[in-house]
């Protein structure tokens, strides 16, 4: 067994992990360590070959493997040290790190800082639910998207894609321009889950959509041959006889993401029910002092660019954590989400320094106001369930909050 | 007299407008419900010459991985997309490949290369 002491340990080596690696290392800490399960660095973002990457950070409209590259290089160029295929096997409140990999067997590791950013892993229940038989032809879309631009490997000719999230999306896309044939996208709720841009993917190829639709059966023997839907009543229950059996030999689910969190829990970090990720102050600590976590590990996002910002803020304030000069934050407020908000990110700020909230709502709304406190009060145009909400707190709109008050709701009015 | 209206939705900010355009014989002749004037223009792009991004995968010979992910250097004509694919779908391209490496000079004649968007080393 490997033991060793270091200043910061990242578990995770995708777009959140390496911006706070990086981060943490030009801040000035030396000794720095990126841990990745996966054979390269990059996460996610490798298997995302589509553009619609860095248009805030770089302006420039990258692809995932572009995108990724430039802090690739910048981990080499700072000589940080990272181990892939090297999987975090547990995670203790003290800080020590319990991980594995083929070249150094068991590693047990400390660190002063230690920055979480394993991402999101998708859920597969949905299937589950689904009546029918077990046939194979059944993939999560990540895993689609994996073997098809890493692995080569087209996992379908005739498919049917449940959930119109992003991800759905933008894998219609993907298989029609394989040439596989895209028999539809199913939604449950009466609404697209995905960004409007990436509905262009389904109008381009006229791939149908069924809004307020579930799959209901899924027929085959070995391999799928088709999958029943049926339309919803309001109330999400299938209306008899409003069913339509579609012909395919591949369903591909995309019914959500959720932070990857089995680490933090076992660590006894305290978890936002609402975001599925671990509870974060303004300086993106977890409940656990010296424990920063960044990225999808802390709420789905929907655009990189805030991945990364996330990120450089986790390393950035982890590198001061292990040089000292990381006072407790003066005041800690906790702010409560409610009415059509549904999490808030942070949710613990002092009040003292400017920042930026991120936030997500339950169902679309235009000319909002997003009120926290009682007087803060921030227009929104429109506001939709796949796009994340920012509210930007500057320094005038922080002194109109009551210094006194521990817990600020954060809330819309229409 | 051949008239018939289509719906654009504007991707270029979160508003997502639905504009509506009516043609006339071919001709473009009422712009609606569009937001702002960036959001007119889009719409007229979208009925006169709509564009893409292209991007897909290139087999590789001897790589680390079997496929490399490409994309166009520009925006290319939507109606060529499927025709570049299929045309990319007939290459295989020797590792070592870096990321940048023009994979096919000007495309159909379309003015764009297609470039390699990450690197594969040799196995
Ligand atoms: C299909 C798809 C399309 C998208 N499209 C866009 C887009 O067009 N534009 C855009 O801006 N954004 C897009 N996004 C969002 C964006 O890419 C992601 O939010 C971002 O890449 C997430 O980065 P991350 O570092 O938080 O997570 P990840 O990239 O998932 O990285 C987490 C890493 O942690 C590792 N890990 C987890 N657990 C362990 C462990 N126990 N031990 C060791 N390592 C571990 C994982 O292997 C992984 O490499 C898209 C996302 C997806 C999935
Ligand atoms: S038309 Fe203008 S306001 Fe409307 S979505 Fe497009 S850019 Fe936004």
């Amino acid at each position: 067994m490997i033991k060793r002491k270091l200043d910061i340990i990242v578990i995770g080596g995708g777009a959140a992990g390496l911006a706070a690696a990086i981060a943490a290392k030009e801040s000035g800490v030396n000794s720095v360590l990126v841990l990745e399960r996966n054979p390269e660095l990059g996460g996610i973002l490798p298997q995302c070959i589509h553009t619609g990457f860095g248009l805030h950070y770089f302006k420039e409209n990258l692809t995932g493997p572009e995108y990724i590259s430039r802090f690739i290089s910048r981990v080499h160029d700072l000589e940080i040290e990272y181990k892939v295929e090297t999987m975090v096997l547990e995670l203790s409140p003290r800080r020590e790190v319990w991980a594995v990999n083929q070249h150094d067997g068991l590693l047990n590791l400390k660190a002063d800082a230690i920055v979480l950013a394993m991402g999101c892993r998708e859920r597969s229940r949905g299937a589950l639910c689904i009546p029918g038989t077990r046939p194979a032809g059944i993939f999560t879309a990540g895993t689609a998207q994996r073997l098809m631009d890493i692995e080569g490997f087209l996992p379908g000719r005739k498919v049917l894609i449940l959930g119109s999230g992003d991800v759905g999306l933008i894998m219609a896309r993907r298989f029609a321009m394989e040439g596989a044939e895209v028999m539809g996208v199913v939604e449950v709720a009466p609404y697209p889950g995905g960004l409007d841009r990436n509905l262009q993917c389904l109008r381009d190829f006229g791939i149908p959509l069924y809004l307020r639709h579930a799959a209901t059966f899924i027929h085959g023997s070995d391999r799928v041959e088709a999958v029943t839907i049926s339309r919803l009543d309001e109330s999400g229950k299938p209306i008899a006889g409003e069913e339509k059996t579609i012909e395919c030999d591949t369903l591909i689910l995309s019914v959500g993401l959720i932070p990857e969190n089995e680490l933090s829990k076992g660590a006894g970090i305290q978890l936002d029910p609402n975001t599925g990720g671990p509870v974060v102050d303004e300086n993106m600590e977890t409940s656990i002092e010296g424990v920063f976590a960044c990225g999808n590990v802390v709420h789905v996002h929907d655009l990189v660019d805030h991945v990364t910002q996330s990120g450089e803020v986790a390393g950035k304030n982890a590198a001061k954590k292990v040089l000292g000069e990381l006072p407790p934050l003066e005041r800690r407020i906790h702010l409560r989400p409610e009415g059509n908000i549904r999490y808030v990110v942070p949710q613990i700020i002092s009040g003292e320094r400017p920042l930026t909230l991120f936030s997500r709502v339950k169902k679309p709304a235009s000319n909002a106001k997003i009120i926290v406190g009682e007087k803060i009060s921030i227009h929104k145009r429109i506001v939709k369930p796949p796009e994340l909400v920012t509210i930007k707190l500057t320094s005038e709109l922080l002194k109109k909050l009551n210094p006194e008050k521990k817990e600020l709701t954060v809330t819309m009015e229409e | 007299m051949d008239r018939e209206t289509r719906e654009v939705i504007c991707i270029l900010c979160p508003v997502g407008c639905r504009i509506t355009v009516e043609i006339e014989d071919g001709e473009i002749s009422k712009i609606e419900n569009a937001g702002c004037k960036r959001g007119r223009d889009y719409a007229e792009q979208e009925i006169k010459s709509p564009v893409r991004d292209f991007f897909t995968t290139v087999r590789v010979k001897d790589g680390k991985i079997p496929v490399v992910s490409v994309r166009s250097t520009a925006p290319i004509p939507k109606r060529m997309l499927m025709r570049c694919a299929s045309e990319l779908a007939r290459i295989v391209v020797p590792a070592p490949v870096r990321i940048g490496d023009v994979i096919v000079k000007n495309i159909m004649n379309l003015g764009v290369d297609i470039v390699a968007t990450k690197s594969v080393e040799k196995a």
